[in-house]
């Protein structure tokens, strides 16, 4: 069967990730869908370890293989070959991709308010300061400072940063299908088990930088899950439903923020709709990256969604942001439409 | 750049560790590790334990396939790839 990966398939054999080596130095570059670094390093470990002779203890064999679940509606032949990605991809609202002439619903739905925010992340992370591997986590803190700046003391206020990136989704089929079926006992298990650490985590990094009590910020990070329960399909609305239920119900809050760093995500419908109802900001242009391909990869486009007094929010984060690195600028491109089907733009080839 | 030595566990001889993404150029997001052992890396070696931990490891064994239904991973029966750098040019993502 004929097929196209999306990233660098003449380069590394449509594997994502590459190993390479000169003298003592090894390399692993690896794709952020198929891991974060956390499980990234563990895969390293466990090449490391069978490279010097030692076992892999803490990892058993996935009884993974060509007819598990999750590649069974690819197994089925259900691809159409002729398609390709495209290439070059112009984010701007006159290029037609964020304003879909036909929207597939209702159009006030698809209305957000844009501001862009140009920040390379590699400054970002030299600003946090610590061994963050990703933004999100900064990025929470720079919401619950935020919070903390526009509403009252005393007021219990939640910013809920959540990683959703890195699984391929069958999050229409999960729940009929058999990978759903084994997937979806487990994620009282991810909001069980991963929760408390994640609280824990932020919260340790929320009194380092702001000594404030009634500020909460939970974390949720889908993409480490795979290293957990091995090779289970993350139907993320689902498990970000539950998560994020969790924390709304344990914490009383008031207001809920959640933060989405998207990718490799089947984007669709439901869970765009599920992320404009419960977040402030989430990243579709991220998505749109993702599957493009397009530069200036450190951009950040943060957007505005139903959430009150969202606009004061994100101008106030885009100062705190201001204030840590003088790397950022901030541009308010006003309304959009977006329709969150990204996928029907990319040209196919019949 | 990221120094994460401290999160290495395994009793390996090696001096330096780092991690850090790519996030310019075409490629979105990739991760980026560099070790820096303390003895000229085998070929051969690297190859045998690269195949055992994609065995424990199959959702790095798997290419991205995008398709009128949307993105799916599938099965790579390919082999893994591991390049010899030359020292001279480095292109991460």
């Amino acid at each position: 069967m004929e097929s196209h990966s999306i990233s660098g398939e003449d380069e590394t054999h449509h594997f994502l990730f590459v190993l390479s080596y000169r003298n003592n130095l090894l390399r692993f570059r690896v794709h952020h869908s198929l891991s974060d670094g956390r499980g990234t390093l563990a895969f390293i470990k466990c090449v490391l370890g069978h490279y010097f002779g030692f076992s892999c203890p803490e990892v058993d064999p996935v009884p993974l293989a060509k007819d598990a679940p999750i590649f069974k509606p690819f197994l089925e032949g259900h691809i159409n070959p002729s398609i390709q990605a495209r290439g070059t991809f112009n984010p701007t609202p006159e290029s037609g991709v964020f304003a879909h002439p036909e929207p597939r619903f209702p159009a006030d739905s698809g209305k957000a308010r844009v501001f862009e925010i140009t920040c390379p992340m590699d400054a970002i992370l030299k600003t946090t300061k610590r061994d963050d591997t990703t933004p999100v986590p900064f990025l929470a803190v720079l919401i619950a400072n935020a919070y903390r700046n526009l509403y009252p003391v005393g007021e219990k206020t939640i910013a809920l940063g959540c990683a959703v990136d890195y699984r391929p989704i069958f999050h229409d089929d999960c729940r009929n299908s058999a990978a759903g079926s084994v997937a979806l006992p487990y994620f009282n298990k991810i909001a069980e088990f991963d929760l408390p650490m994640q609280r824990t985590i932020m919260r340790a990094r929320l009194d380092l930088e702001t000594q404030e009590e009634n500020l909460i910020v939970g974390l949720t990070p889908f993409a480490g899950m795979v290293n957990y329960f091995k090779q289970i399909p993350l139907p993320i609305l689902e498990a970000s439903k539950i998560i994020s239920s969790k924390i709304t119900s344990s914490a009383s809050a008031s207001r809920t923020t959640m933060v989405s760093y998207v990718g490799g995500v089947r984007w669709n419908k439901e869970l765009d709709e599920h992320l404009r109802s419960i977040a402030v900001f989430y990243s579709p242009f991220a998505v749109a990256s993702y599957f493009m391909g397009i530069e200036d990869q450190g951009i950040w486009h943060l957007t505005c969604t139903q959430a009150d007094n969202s606009d004061r929010l994100i101008k106030e984060i885009c100062h705190l942001l201001q204030k840590e690195t003088s790397d950022v600028t901030f541009t308010d491109r006003g309304i959009w439409v977006f329709d969150g089907l990204y996928l029907d733009h990319i040209p196919t080839i019949s | 750049m990221k120094t994460a030595s401290s999160e290495i566990t395994y009793p390996i001889s090696m001096s330096e560790l780092t991690h850090f993404y790519v996030t310019s150029g075409t490629r979105a997001s990739v991760i980026v590790y560099e070790l820096t052992l303390d003895e000229p890396l085998q070929k051969d070696r690297l190859s045998q334990a690269l195949g055992i931990a994609l065995s424990f490891f199959p959702n790095f064994a798997v290419k991205l396939l995008l398709t009128p239904q949307g993105l799916f991973f599938a099965p790579n029966h390919e082999t893994p790839l591991i390049v010899e750098e030359d020292g001279k040019s480095l292109h991460l993502g």
